[in-house]
């Protein structure tokens, strides 16, 4: 399967899905308004790649800045993710970075830890 | 422009208010990032946590005009119709204020008057849950927004939102709506 890339500039993230290794990746800041229709081809790439059961994916949002549209968007991701590792016995991680200083976003790391039955690390930088 | 309209006054009034950002018209994405990103730099020098803050409130809020404002502009760059409003940013010598206003009917006028009266009645654990809900909860039908800005805001800034209409001049099933934040140094 194809990886897949999108190079971040203002409102968009970065994000760097590798087939091969698991390593799947989203960066930077992420405030687009549309966020489905954004995300679409995201969701599309990651419905396609869970369907071979019992890979091992380490997912690291490593995010300095997201809005509100696009935390609705990273709860779908998390809750295909809990699905994946509940259905098809997915091994899943999940890597959330946050600047060492950035009180809120170790908050909203916490916070999706508690909504989803999934590996959560917290890791400062 | 009528020959009334003062520009000098409108000056005055900004500098006495240490306005460090006003802008009246459509904000496209672009235009947003780089509003947003300059007023970061500008905030962040004293405490990174409030530059980043100011620049999440003041997304959100912009983000809430462009959805939200009855008054459209057609962009032809984004090929959508994008709400007009107004942005406003103040420094005073402990907090800032940013605030957003738009046209908006009367009978949403009531429901967004409402849901602020509702999450400023909120302590901080219910805020949490409230917004979690909320998050949780379907996406609106024709609606690109999450439904959570309010509640991120008043969590972000730890102040209660601060709501006021004015009824429009000329057309009476219209307000102008103005969303003041808060924020504390």
């Amino acid at each position: 399967m194809e990886n897949f890339q999108i190079e971040g500039e203002n409102y968009i993230p970065t994000v760097n899905f590798n087939a091969e290794t698991g390593t799947l990746e989203i960066s930077g800041e992420s405030y687009h308004e549309y966020t489905i229709e954004f995300f679409q081809p995201i969701f599309e790439w990651l419905n396609t790649y869970l369907e071979q059961e019992g890979r091992t994916i380490v997912f690291n949002f490593r995010m300095t800045y997201f809005n509100t549209s696009s935390s609705r968007r990273f709860l779908e991701i998390f809750d295909l993710l809990e699905d994946y590792k509940k259905s098809k016995n997915g091994n899943v991680t999940v890597n959330w970075y946050y600047e060492k200083d950035d009180v809120d976003m170790l908050e909203s790391g916490e916070e999706y830890a508690e909504d989803v039955d999934l590996a959560f690390n917290l890791l400062a930088y | 422009m009528d020959n009334d309209f003062v520009i000098y006054d409108f000056y005055d009034q900004m500098r006495k208010h240490q306005t460090l950002l006003a802008f009246q018209g459509v904000v496209s994405q672009d235009l947003l990032s780089r509003l947003a990103s300059s007023l970061k730099r500008k905030s962040s020098q004293e405490d990174p946590n409030i530059g980043r803050k100011i620049f999440a409130i003041f997304i959100e809020l912009s983000q809430n005009v462009s959805l939200h404002s009855i008054e459209k502009s057609y962009s032809i760059k984004e090929d959508k119709p994008i709400g007009v409003g107004y942005l406003l940013v103040s420094e005073a010598d402990d907090h800032f204020l940013i605030s957003s206003s738009n046209l908006i009917e009367n009978s949403i006028l009531d429901h967004v008057m409402e849901r602020c009266q509702y999450i400023n009645s909120l302590d901080d654990d219910e805020l949490k849950d409230y917004y979690k809900e909320q998050r949780r909860a379907p996406q609106r039908l024709d609606k690109p927004g999450a439904n959570i800005g309010l509640i991120d805001m008043v969590r972000k800034s730890n102040n209660p939102l601060i709501g006021e209409a004015y009824p429009h001049p000329d057309y009476p099933s219209q307000s102008f709506l103005t969303i003041t934040v808060r924020l504390d140094k």
